[in-house]
């Protein structure tokens, strides 16, 4: 009375298989006559995500008062043609059975909403006719501008130095120019955004041929036919008669270091936090279309890092270098992540980490060092743990809708293909030890960027930290101090 | 005066080449150019440009310790006129690994700029001083900030091959050249704020040529300006800003090439 499982059952007919059919998730794009791209990724389910991705984000302000992307955001979905304020707006969407929201980074600005898949049409009449003809009057401007100013306020008196380091970062690594300019409205130029500024910069940018229409859980033919219908198929409501002032400038990495002292005011938190100065270190990566593009992912997820509170001590689980060199071993570290931002044209990856402000040099010390091991290379288990990580991230946040709504709408927008995550899977298995050292090379000879945020008087001097990354040792140099630190 | 003799050997080429080739085209590669008359032009732009009174007025207020002089490398490589590149050592104390120009500090011995570029040229890439033949020099052209400025030597070294180059590896990694025309397809700019937070009109654009590598900062400044008057038919000057060396061509001096 034994049946073996490792053999076919006698008499048993053959399986016919089914065959993987990879076309059904092919994703595909068509380009219209007026220059916009329409993508679709084909998906199972009741619900689709459809939207419109601008090539217009705080990089291409250099010309205008910062922040007009931002401000943008805020007058997103709140007035326009058809729905007359954003109450309307929300019920339209509420009725297609889902959610709109419009999102703006240093590049890219995005308008999207995730509904019934049997809503497209009056879907894409919405967010055509949101993108397209915004209202954009006093009341909207005006409401926009107080949101602004409390949200400035607040990123002025929280102690999260997240997004000030990220704007911090960029400004350090990218002087000047595009993505180094800041994202957010500055107080003493927000005055200047107004109805013509916005105007202005909309019709400078807002032009279908910087627009891609992407779509997940569509019919692609239905998509185009509907793109055709709505999507710039009017004269916008900002006018295409008047002033423009586009640019195309190049990011240009620049190095250098940006400091800002500031006091917490840690008086009204509920539980006692501590007081911490911020720190961020970066050098030159490189653009997401570079051959080197994936072993610097790959340098990410091995470094990772986060928060002291995480850490839990060596059984715990977190594997990463900055967990396992940085904050299990010095207890003062509150924080130590690795960020890798990468762009069209340029790309920056730094360290930043959080201590006390007297320990900002032992902070700034431990981080060069990190960089500096790098070129001594990485062990197997170690690699190959970071390029599974970085995998397993990849496909379990492809498994989102909204997430692969992003994914194709960027990649069709900045490259016109979309690289299919099977691929980028492939590209990630590649990886050996050579390009994660080749590439920490390349790092270490660029110009350090520096930022710092809160007590910074410790900082260390930016010629110190610089000849620090040049040394196999990544040590600064010892300071003879008469009086204590 | 330039008029006559280039006018009609380039009738006459364009002439000959019309149905073959079409006029943007018409580069090193199909005519054989005289670089006698690149050399007269290049010169005669000189002289204009030193002779600005503006400009010779701002050079005044530069406050500059040292002197500086860059060899700007023409030469021809397989008939195409070309810039000559070095890549930085890592090993030097500053801009590590960036492009430029051969060239350095103008020192005890040196009877100037143009003996100071020269002397360099041959200790970098290993050139004879005596077979370069220098044209002219251009004004200083300086960073934006006006605290560093070269005084570029415009020479030409006639047909090189870079392979035959021996580098000192102290100062240089690298040497390669570039041809004009490839100078003038990969280049882009990029717009400068003065101050991160807000537009300035002190605010200013900074060329930027994607080749084999990327060449930037005050080199690039200098190709802007070579390229301005060598290119003007197919080449619009990109630096714009307080420092900038603006090269204005009269219609009768435009160098087809």
């Amino acid at each position: 009375m034994t049946t073996p499982l490792s053999v076919p059952l006698r008499d048993s007919p053959k399986p016919i298989y089914a065959e993987s059919a990879s076309e059904t998730f092919q994703t595909m794009t068509s380009k219209l006559n007026n220059g916009l791209t329409v993508t679709s990724q084909p998906k199972f389910g009741t619900f689709c995500t459809v939207g419109i991705l601008i090539d217009a984000g705080s990089r291409h302000e250099v010309a205008y008062p910062s922040g007009m992307s931002h401000y943008l955001e805020r007058c997103a979905f709140a007035g326009s043609s058809i729905y007359k304020d954003r109450d309307a707006v929300m019920l339209a969407v509420e009725k297609l059975g889902g959610i709109c929201d419009c999102q703006s980074s240093r590049d890219t600005t995005i308008y999207a909403a995730s509904v019934d898949r049997d809503k497209l049409e009056p879907l894409m009449e919405l967010l055509a006719d949101s993108v397209y003809q915004p209202t954009l009057d006093d009341n909207i401007i005006e409401q926009a501008r107080e949101s602004i100013n409390y949200e400035l306020d607040e990123l002025d008196k929280k102690p999260d130095p997240e997004p000030m380091m990220t704007e911090l970062i960029h400004e350090a690594g990218f002087r000047g120019n595009t993505v180094g300019l800041p994202k957010y409205p500055q107080a003493e130029t927000l005055h200047q955004i107004n109805r013509a500024s916005l105007q202005k910069f909309l019709r400078s940018y807002y032009l279908p041929e910087r627009m891609v229409v992407a779509g997940v859980g569509v019919d692609h033919d239905e998509l185009v036919t509907l793109s055709e219908k709505y999507v710039s198929a009017k004269s916008p409501s900002w006018s295409l008669d008047g002033a423009r002032e586009s640019d195309a400038s190049v990011a240009q990495y620049t190095g250098g270091d940006v400091k800002v002292q500031k006091h917490f005011d840690l008086s009204m938190s509920v539980v006692p936090m501590p007081e911490l100065a911020h720190v961020s270190i970066g050098m030159e990566s490189v653009k997401f279309t570079d051959t080197n593009f994936v072993p610097f992912a790959v340098l990410n997820m091995l470094m990772g890092g986060g928060g002291s509170f995480s850490a839990g001590g060596p059984g715990k689980g977190m594997f990463s270098r900055l967990y396992l060199n940085v904050l299990n071993r010095h207890h003062w570290m509150y924080a130590a992540t690795a960020y890798h931002h990468s762009y069209d044209d340029g790309g920056l990856f730094c360290i930043q980490g959080s201590a006390h402000p007297s320990q900002l040099r032992e902070c700034v010390h431990v981080i060069t060092q990190e960089f500096a091991k790098l070129t001594n290379g990485i062990d197997k288990v170690e690699l190959n743990r970071a390029k599974k990580q970085l995998q397993s991230m990849l496909m379990m946040n492809l498994e989102a809708r909204p997430v692969i709504f992003e994914d194709v709408g960027r990649q069709i927008l900045a490259t016109g293909e979309r690289k299919s995550p099977k691929q980028l899977c492939e590209m990630i298995d590649n990886v050996s030890n050579d390009d994660i050292v080749r590439v920490a090379r390349h790092m270490l000879s660029s110009r350090p960027a520096v930022a710092a945020l809160g007590d910074v008087k410790q900082l260390p001097d930016y010629e110190d930290i610089e000849n620090a990354l040049t040394r196999p040792d990544g040590k600064l140099p010892k300071k003879f101090r008469l009086f204590g630190r | 005066m330039l008029r006559t003799p280039i006018c009609i050997r380039l009738f006459i080429s364009r002439m000959k080449y019309n149905t073959r080739t079409p006029q943007k085209q018409l580069h090193a590669t199909h005519c054989v150019f005289s670089t006698e008359n690149v050399k007269k032009h290049v010169v005669k732009i000189a002289e204009s440009l030193t002779s600005e009174l503006s400009y010779s007025n701002s050079m005044k207020r530069l406050k500059l310790k040292n002197q500086a002089a860059v060899l700007v490398p023409l030469c021809t490589v397989n008939g195409e006129l070309c810039l000559l590149f070095t890549v930085r050592s890592n090993n030097l104390p500053t801009h590590k690994g960036q492009i430029s120009f051969p060239g350095g500090g103008v020192k005890h011995g040196d009877t100037g700029a143009v003996d100071a570029a020269l002397r360099e040229t041959e200790e970098e890439i290993g050139f004879p001083r005596n077979k370069v033949d220098v044209w002219t020099t251009l004004p200083h052209i300086s960073n934006h900030t006006r605290t560093a400025a070269v005084i570029p030597v415009v020479g030409y070294l006639g047909e090189v091959n870079v392979g035959d180059m021996v580098p000192d590896r102290n100062e240089v990694t690298e040497i390669f050249t570039v041809s004009l025309t490839d100078l003038v397809n990969s280049a882009s700019y990029t717009r400068f704020r003065i101050k991160a937070k807000k537009c300035s009109e002190h605010d200013y654009v900074m060329p930027v040529y994607f080749t084999q590598y990327r060449i930037w900062g005050l080199t690039a400044n200098i190709v802007d300006t070579i390229l301005s008057i060598l290119k003007s038919d197919s080449y619009n000057q990109i630096a714009e800003g307080k420092f900038t060396v603006k090269v204005k061509l009269s219609s009768d001096v435009k160098m087809v090439s």
